[in-house]
């Protein structure tokens, strides 16, 4: 039975199933055994970590653990036995048994805290004691995440700390199939995926259309067949019927008979061309169709994904997804698919009909086919390098391109337009060179091929000849039809030998595509979340801890509550971690350990969909769509009235600027659109939340770019605003925080002082220190900033008047 | 504003002594001060890799820049040198055997520092660029970086096999 299950699972006709991903062993078995025979107990290991450095400069194979008595550092001697391990693991041997080098055993009560240290490309695992450093082990920088952990799980445990938590972070993805974990970054193994299920998903696009296909593949065989068949009935006859010279048959019959051929031949085009045109037609009918659907999956699944997905992946690797993948996937159909059912089939039949005419003529040919396929992925691996280089260089022109346009006025500023001419020159030299040469070998290439092609056409005549003149083992009609046959045959052999690049070229895209489609988002909502029926917007922020990058925390141990309605101001150095703070509570990201609540409860227990409604935040990334000002303000309500949009432009300071753009509310803003300075941008899109009306209004530096009047202006309206509604409000200026119930300020990760205004001034520690400096600074710019005003509307009126 | 008041006042290198402590960490004696453990920062890593060294303290405070660590004292500049070498070291890649596309992901089967190495590259044309003329930093899908220092000196088939992709 298991037999048959094997043949079933490797011919895809049944399912294996799912193989659970056993539970990590702290110490591999077959190093434990090597511990054990140096009489060093390991039941006691609390976490492990395997480092490929032995020293700072040299791979080597490194296994650090600890239990509660110490650490422990094992070299082995074989630097490549885990891999060898795995390997013979595959082969089911397991009588592998890796040498000690050295060990070293560092009492627990002779540390005090692990820490990770990162270089270039490597990092070091160090701890301290009484204030020393002392080194444990390096590691390369891939591996910093999981030594980092090793750092937490460590420093948790010797503080008497749960470190639980840390443990399940260390799960990693495993193969369902093979139970191998997975690369980080990869949504499959390697190993196991399956090209053959990619296919299936991508021909499970063509579900919908599937009879459309059916009609399809129907009629591309039918013209195919028709095409095959013309040569016999036209050719063979008219020359063994009609044309042979030994033929005494009277004129009329003749005649007849070249009447016949010549109406079988045009009738059967006819009907060959109508098949053809027939399937074209259903190709242009579905193929868009299909393309649409997955161009609108790729992005449905692009919208679900988390804030985090977006930062790790370029917008330009993104772009290239929906666009470039997409595209792919569909040149392959339209251009692709049809051909290949309809060439693949051609093949076929003419190799069989060609056996029926002349078997030996056939394997002749078959063996000068078999040559033409090994030479031609040859020839074609060479063209895709060379097509590769010219599609290099011509990136790198069309980035150089979209650098200069980008930046006209600097270039122009600083009179550099001759060194930009020179380094485009530059580029486009390598343009030229990698155009010629790629122009250059197929050139010389094709024509080589074409010889050899003729070369056995002609070899094939003359032995055919010969079978006509000598052994009578054809006829001439037989004869010309096969060398017919011959020259249909080579376009499809050709379409042959390049199409699985194509097609390779097809799943690669498509895997991407899938790719995004089956990420999960970091940050989703629970299976019930809990929807309030009345959101207040008290926000609690329990000892958060926060970090993008492994051992790189920005948000430490960070604790503050504000009441449902009150006014929070965060003050702070640039990279204290205050954005971030935002981030989390509105929960585009989630914290790596405590918790943040809102109205006492925590955010992953609540919709996301509800959270983010009642959170509004006007960011210091000011992102305007295409689309006019209205559109933009409408944004988080669309069915805003007029009187909604203008009131809250008002509100905002937007309205005067807005009434003097000559398309006033209906300005098209965006990419191509109505050039905004970053003050009006800024006040559109803080028009843009008051319109979304929420329970917790966040402002990060949201008047940072504006001249003082006009953020005096703002700030009276987001006053009135402010009411019934809780704020926080990020800002440099601690002037914009005057109204603020309570203040924060926030250094390194960390919330250093909290209160009101007049405790935090009495207190006379950080807050005191930033308010004096800042007030002695804008004694010192209250001159200089009218000054500034007055530059900025002159440089304003300059750039009205350029785009009028 | 005039250019040539822009200048940076570096440290004196005879005031500077390096030298590593018992535990193998670099320290620093500054006009006879003892700094502890410091840290030794490239400003132009692949260019001038012994010039414009800022020196930093454990917490990440720069206490200064060193113009040349040339101009040190010799046992203080080897100090300096060797531990810039340890916190700058990137395994090269002598040879590469094969690179093999497989579902839009680049197998690379490489010789590092002598040693058989395997690692996979995704979005190769971002994943493998030039950080100065010759240079070239290959970064794997682990976050791992290699570098091949003199490409144009690579053995021939390793760069065949990389040309093509080289943006």
């Amino acid at each position: 039975m298991e037999i048959v299950n094997k043949i079933l699972y490797k011919l895809h006709l049944k399912k294996p199933p799912k193989k659970t991903a056993e539970k990590k062993e702290i110490i591999p078995g077959f190093i434990k055994e090597v511990l054990e025979e140096k009489q060093l107990d390991t039941s006691d290991a609390v976490y492990s970590f395997k480092t490929d450095m032995a020293d700072a400069e040299e791979y080597g194979n490194v296994f650090i653990f600890f239990d509660r008595k110490g650490i422990y550092k094992i070299r082995f001697k074989d630097a490549d036995f885990l891999e060898k391990k795995k390997e013979k693991k595959k082969n089911k041997k397991t009588d592998f048994k890796p040498e000690i080098e050295s060990l070293v055993a560092i009492p627990i009560d002779e540390t005090d805290e692990l820490h990770t240290e990162q270089y270039l490309a490597t990092g070091q695992l160090t701890y301290t004691f009484k204030g020393e450093y002392y080194s444990l082990g390096y590691f390369s920088i891939g591996l910093l995440e999981k030594a980092d952990n090793f750092r937490k799980i460590f420093n948790a445990f010797k503080n008497g700390n749960s470190h639980e938590q840390y443990l399940s972070e260390d799960t990693g993805n495993t193969c369902e199939k093979c139970g191998e974990p997975i690369p980080k970054g990869l949504k499959y193994c390697k190993d196991c995926v399956d090209k053959r299920s990619t296919v299936k998903r991508l021909f499970s696009f063509f579900g919908e259309v599937k009879f459309k296909m059916i009609f399809m593949i129907f009629a591309v065989l039918v013209s195919s067949t028709i095409n095959i068949i013309i040569p016999r009935v036209s050719t063979q006859k008219l020359y063994d019927e009609v044309l042979n010279t030994g033929n005494t048959a009277p004129y009329d019959v003749l005649f007849k008979g070249l009447v016949t051929v010549v109406i079988t031949m045009a009738a059967l085009k006819i009907a060959n061309q109508l098949f053809t045109l027939f399937y074209q037609y259903i190709v242009a009918g579905i193929l868009p169709e299909v393309v649409y659907g997955i161009k609108l999956k790729i992005f449905k699944a692009m919208q679900k994904l988390s804030v985090g997905f977006y930062t790790h992946k370029q917008t330009g690797s993104l772009m290239d997804r929906v666009t470039r993948d997409a595209n792919n996937i569909y040149w392959f159909f339209v251009d692709g698919f049809p051909y290949l059912i309809a060439n693949a089939f051609t093949v076929i039949g003419l190799v069989v009909i060609m056996f029926f005419i002349s078997v030996k003529l056939t394997l002749l040919i078959l063996g000068a086919t078999a040559l033409i396929l090994f030479i031609y992925p040859i020839v074609n691996k060479k063209f895709r390098k060379l097509h590769h280089k010219v599609w290099v260089q011509n990136a790198r022109l069309t980035s150089k391109v979209s650098d200069n346009i980008n930046g006209h006025r600097i270039i122009k500023a600083f009179s550099k337009e001759d060194e930009e001419l020179n380094q485009f020159g530059k580029i486009s030299t390598g343009l030229l060179k990698a155009e010629i040469t790629s122009a250059n070998t197929e050139s010389t290439v094709f024509p080589i091929l074409s010889i050899a092609i003729y070369i056995i056409s002609a070899v094939v005549l003359g032995v055919g000849g010969m079978m006509v003149v000598k052994t009578n083992e054809l006829t001439v009609g037989e004869l010309l039809t096969f060398v017919v046959y011959l020259q249909m045959l080579q376009a499809p052999i050709e379409f042959l030998s390049w199409v699985t690049t194509w097609w390779a070229r097809c799943v690669d895209s498509s895997q991407r595509v899938f790719e995004i489609m089956d990420t999960e988002p970091d940050v989703c909502d629970k299976e019930n979340p809990i929807v309030l029926e009345d959101f207040k917007g008290s926000v609690e922020l329990n000892e958060l801890q926060f970090e993008y990058e492994p051992a790189h925390p920005i948000i430490k141990n960070l604790s503050l509550r504000i009441e449902a309605g009150e006014m929070l101001g965060i003050v702070g150095k640039t990279g204290a971690g205050k954005t971030t703070l935002s981030n989390l509570i509105a929960r585009l990201y989630d914290p790596k350990e405590g918790v943040v609540k809102i109205d006492g409860i925590d955010v992953k227990e609540l919709s996301s969909k509800q959270l983010r409604r009642n959170i509004g935040i006007v960011s210091q990334d000011i992102f305007l769509f295409m689309g006019t000002i209205a559109d933009n303000i409408r944004y988080a309500k669309p069915d805003a009235t007029n009187d909604e949009v203008i009131a809250a432009a008002k509100a905002a300071s937007a309205h005067n600027f807005i009434t003097k753009l000559p398309d006033g509310y209906e300005t098209y803003v965006g990419s191509g659109g109505q050039s905004l300075s970053g003050g009006e941008r800024q006040r559109i899109s803080i028009a843009r939340t008051i319109i979304q009306n929420p329970k917790i209004l966040i402002l990060d530096e949201a008047t940072a770019a504006m001249d003082t009047e006009t953020e005096r202006n703002i700030q009276n309206s987001l006053s009135e605003l402010k009411e019934g509604r809780t704020t926080i409000a990020i800002a440099h200026r601690l002037s914009t925080l005057r109204d603020a119930d309570k203040l924060a300020v926030i250094d390194d990760g960390e919330c250093i002082e909290f209160g009101t205004y007049d405790e935090l001034m009495e207190k006379k520690g950080a807050y005191y220190n930033m308010f004096k400096l800042q007030e002695e600074a804008l004694r010192f710019i209250g001159i200089g900033e009218e000054a500034s005003e007055d530059d900025a509307d002159t440089e304003k009126e300059k750039e009205q008047n350029e785009n009028r | 504003m005039k250019t040539d008041k822009l200048t940076i006042e570096f440290l004196n290198p005879e005031k500077c002594v390096f030298s590593f402590n018992s535990n193998g960490f670099l320290i620093m004696t500054l006009n006879g001060e003892e700094k502890g453990r410091i840290k030794l920062i490239r400003t132009y890593p692949y260019s001038l890799t012994d010039e414009y060294i800022c020196v930093h303290d454990i917490d990440d405070k720069e206490i200064g820049i060193i113009r040349n660590l040339n101009d040190l004292e010799k046992t203080s500049c080897e100090s300096a040198k060797k531990e810039l070498e340890s916190r700058y070291y990137c395994p090269t890649v002598t040879s590469i055997k094969s690179v093999k596309e497989r579902m839009g992901h680049f197998y690379f089967q490489t010789v590092v520092d002598g040693k058989e190495k395997n690692f996979t590259v995704r979005d190769i044309t971002r994943n493998m660029r030039f950080a100065s003329d010759d240079t070239l930093l290959i970064f794997d899908m682990d976050g791992n970086r290699y570098v091949i220092p003199e490409f144009e000196k690579t053995e021939p088939k390793s760069k065949r096999l990389l040309e093509p992709y080289l943006y």
